[in-house]
């Protein structure tokens, strides 16, 4: 089988499962992790990845030995040499045919000068004994976590669909949702301790989570470096992709 | 708008048309959990202030598209970071003595509450704008 077929055979089975992510309608007891937002999505099952891990009891997930363990989100062509090279070859173009720019293998959404040098990219393959560099992507990955300060029990709580609804509004970007804290590797106390005000509780969930719901989250400028913009999804929606957190930055 | 902080709404900036005010400078001082609770100082600025800082913006960042605009970072130029910081440093001195108060939960909202700064405002205002964060909004509006 040659590499490029190899290749986009490895692509359909880690693009399929992400389009129809089952969800449980109740929560999981398990806990997040107030350090690393691990489980905070508590209608995920198996880490969203049934292929890799089980989830005997719908508790917690278990490698295949049966052992629970954390994992960080990872994939083949993050996590491999192989892997690297080839979303290095194939990345962005990947997310030139797609009408919303996500890039399955990367897992990210290339910017707009990402998607150019993408072309370029394929421009330069296309002529013989052009070197084809590494193609810079840019934008927030799945496994990000996605912080929103407020409540959601009261419907003035700023994670109600009221409040989420009252949020809302256009960025100057052209971004119509509202805003939250996000950014690649960021932890949930990160992202807590860039809120522009203290919130008792916070609402805690992915990029992936939101992109499964048929929502984005892009980063947009604001009061902070990790401020980003959740469009694409209804108060209602929206509001219940938030998992009540308590805030783990005290006070000040 | 200019806005120079945004947070489900624009947070501190300069509009025009502001409740009355022509141009004015606006900045969040009070902000409650509930959605609601978020209570602006703002006070007229000279006219043609908002052009002038629009011209200085325009050299580093992209011309504004829509009218809310929110430059990322502050002018990288010395002279027009310094032109911005005076240009809100004279208008938060002139809160003190012209100011009024709004609670709206966005800034182009009609308030639920409105009223001038008086005297006995002047040192919870002066604490909550040397510290960058944000008061309650208790006690703003109800004694």
């Amino acid at each position: 089988m040659g590499r490029i077929a190899h290749a986009f055979l490895l692509l359909l089975s880690l693009a399929l499962p992400q389009e129809g992510a089952a969800r449980f309608l109740s929560s999981d007891p398990i806990p997040a992790d107030a350090e690393s937002g691990y489980a905070f999505n508590r209608y995920w099952y198996a880490d969203a990845s049934p292929y890799r891990y089980v989830d005997p009891d719908g508790r917690q997930s278990m490698g295949p030995s049966g052992y629970g363990f954390y994992r960080p989100p990872s994939n083949f062509f993050s996590d491999t040499t192989a892997g690297r090279f080839l979303g290095s070859v194939l990345g962005d173009p990947i997310a030139l045919a797609r009408s919303d720019n996500y890039n399955p293998i990367t897992r990210e959404y290339p910017g707009p000068a990402a998607l150019q040098d993408a072309k370029l990219g394929l421009l330069t393959l296309a002529i013989p004994s052009v070197r084809v560099g590494r193609v810079a992507a840019a934008g927030i990955a799945d496994d990000a976590l996605v912080v929103r300060g407020g409540g959601n029990m009261s419907p003035k709580g700023a994670n109600s669909p009221e409040g989420i609804a009252a949020g809302s509004g256009t960025h100057h970007s052209g971004v119509s949702g509202f805003s939250v804290e996000s950014a690649n590797g960021a932890t949930l106390c990160q992202l807590c301790g860039n809120l522009p005000h203290h919130y008792n509780q916070v609402g805690v969930t992915t990029a992936g989570a939101i992109r499964s719901a048929g929502g984005d989250v892009l980063s947009t400028s604001g009061q902070s470096a990790t401020h980003a913009t959740v469009t694409g999804l209804s108060p209602q929606a929206a509001s219940a992709l938030m998992t009540p957190t308590r805030n783990p930055v005290p006070k000040p | 708008m200019i806005a120079f902080d945004y947070y489900d709404g624009v947070l501190e900036g300069v509009c025009r048309d502001l409740h009355g005010m022509r141009e004015a400078y606006f900045t969040l001082i009070a902000w409650d959990e509930e959605v609601d609770g978020r209570i602006f100082a703002t006070v007229e600025i000279n006219e043609g202030t908002i052009q002038a800082l629009a011209d200085v913006l325009s050299r580093t960042h992209s011309c504004p598209e829509r009218e809310v605009w929110t430059p990322r970072n502050r002018p990288g130029d010395p002279d027009d970071a310094a032109f911005m910081e005076a240009l809100i440093a004279e208008a938060r001195h002139r809160i003190r003595t012209e100011g009024m108060l709004l609670q709206a939960f966005q800034i182009e909202s009609v308030p639920v509450r409105s009223r001038r700064v008086v005297k006995s405002d002047l040192a919870r205002i002066d604490r909550m704008l040397a510290s960058g964060k944000y008061d309650t909004i208790a006690g703003w509006f109800n004694p």
